[in-house]
């Protein structure tokens, strides 16, 4: 056992259990739906150096001053709103599905932070995002017994491109 | 003889380097969050630029229609607009000033062109100038 998930110490409350007490922690017996704390999985706070115009940062600031809000904040809700409108202009729905659950995938979560309705709802979120991903669809389709039928028979072209560059870029 | 491929595509960089050069950027350092980072880095990977490139195109004209989003960010706008004028006594080009004032949402007069209409139209200069008083 290591030494961080063992302490030691005095306790000296004049009863018959005073003296020296040690204390021991086993991670190993945690469920293992526990979060990934002891993984060391840690939140990421990953940086950015972004080049901006020098007059885009005056307004950023007056903006930014008038809302009472910090310049960054400012730039976050507009990258937000750029990345969303980017994912959001990809018309086939199984390509979007792919490429947000890929984006999600690289991120560390807080559990604080996701909506309500995936905590509500969370299970057949992830049963809709299987059916997008797998026919394309909402709904579950009959996949063709035909020896020939290809494997992502229901899949978009986009889909198909899309997944086998995402394959190269996590190489 | 028409150009080729590698003549058009070196003209194109060194286009791009002047303008690098000839604007004014600032670094700006910017920690975006778990859910913007992560798409950040696959748009990044997916087209091949960086992420301050995929973000610096984007960027001005984002800004300016989120400044034109609400008629409160008009006070704000002005105050943006006279320091960078007060600065540069012009808008860098394509910044999100320069995109709102050809779009007509912002327009000034500097002093050179101040003078040249007192000149050419005195009496409309006079008479406006009574209309104020």
């Amino acid at each position: 056992m290591s030494d961080h998930n063992v302490r030691s110490f005095s306790v000296h409350q004049g009863s018959v259990l005073d003296g020296e007490f040690t204390l021991r922690i086993k991670p190993e017996r945690f469920p293992e739906t526990s979060d990934q704390a002891f993984s060391g999985k840690s939140k990421s706070d990953r940086k950015f150096n972004i080049r901006i115009k020098q007059h885009d940062i005056l307004l950023f600031d007056a903006l930014a001053e008038q809302e009472g809000v910090s310049r960054s904040v400012l730039i976050n809700r507009l990258l937000h709103d750029f990345l969303r409108d980017e994912l959001m202009s990809v018309q086939e729905d199984d390509a979007r599905a792919l490429l947000a659950i890929t984006a999600d995938e690289q991120a560390n979560y807080d559990d604080l932070a996701q909506p309500w309705v995936l905590d509500a709802i969370g299970w057949e979120c992830r049963h809709l995002l299987g059916n997008v991903l797998k026919f394309n669809s909402q709904y579950e389709q009959q996949p063709s017994d035909h020896p020939g039928a290809p494997e992502n028979q229901f899949n978009s072209e986009a889909f198909i491109g899309l997944r086998d560059k995402l394959k190269g870029i996590k190489k | 003889m028409s150009r080729g491929i590698l003549s058009k595509m070196i003209e194109e960089i060194g286009e791009s380097q002047a303008e690098i050069r000839a604007e004014d950027y600032t670094m700006v350092n910017v920690r975006p969050g778990e859910k913007v980072a992560s798409m950040l880095d696959l748009v990044s990977g997916l087209s091949g630029k960086t992420p301050s490139a995929v973000i610096a195109e984007e960027l001005s004209s984002r800004l300016a229609a989120y400044a034109t989003s609400s008629a409160t960010h008009a006070r704000a706008i002005l105050n943006a607009a006279e320091e960078a004028l007060k600065q540069s006594q012009m808008l860098q080009p394509g910044c999100a000033l320069d995109i709102l004032q050809k779009a007509d949402v912002i327009e000034f007069e500097n002093g050179f062109e101040k003078q040249i209409k007192g000149k050419l139209f005195p009496s409309e200069e006079g008479s406006q100038s009574g209309d104020h008083e």
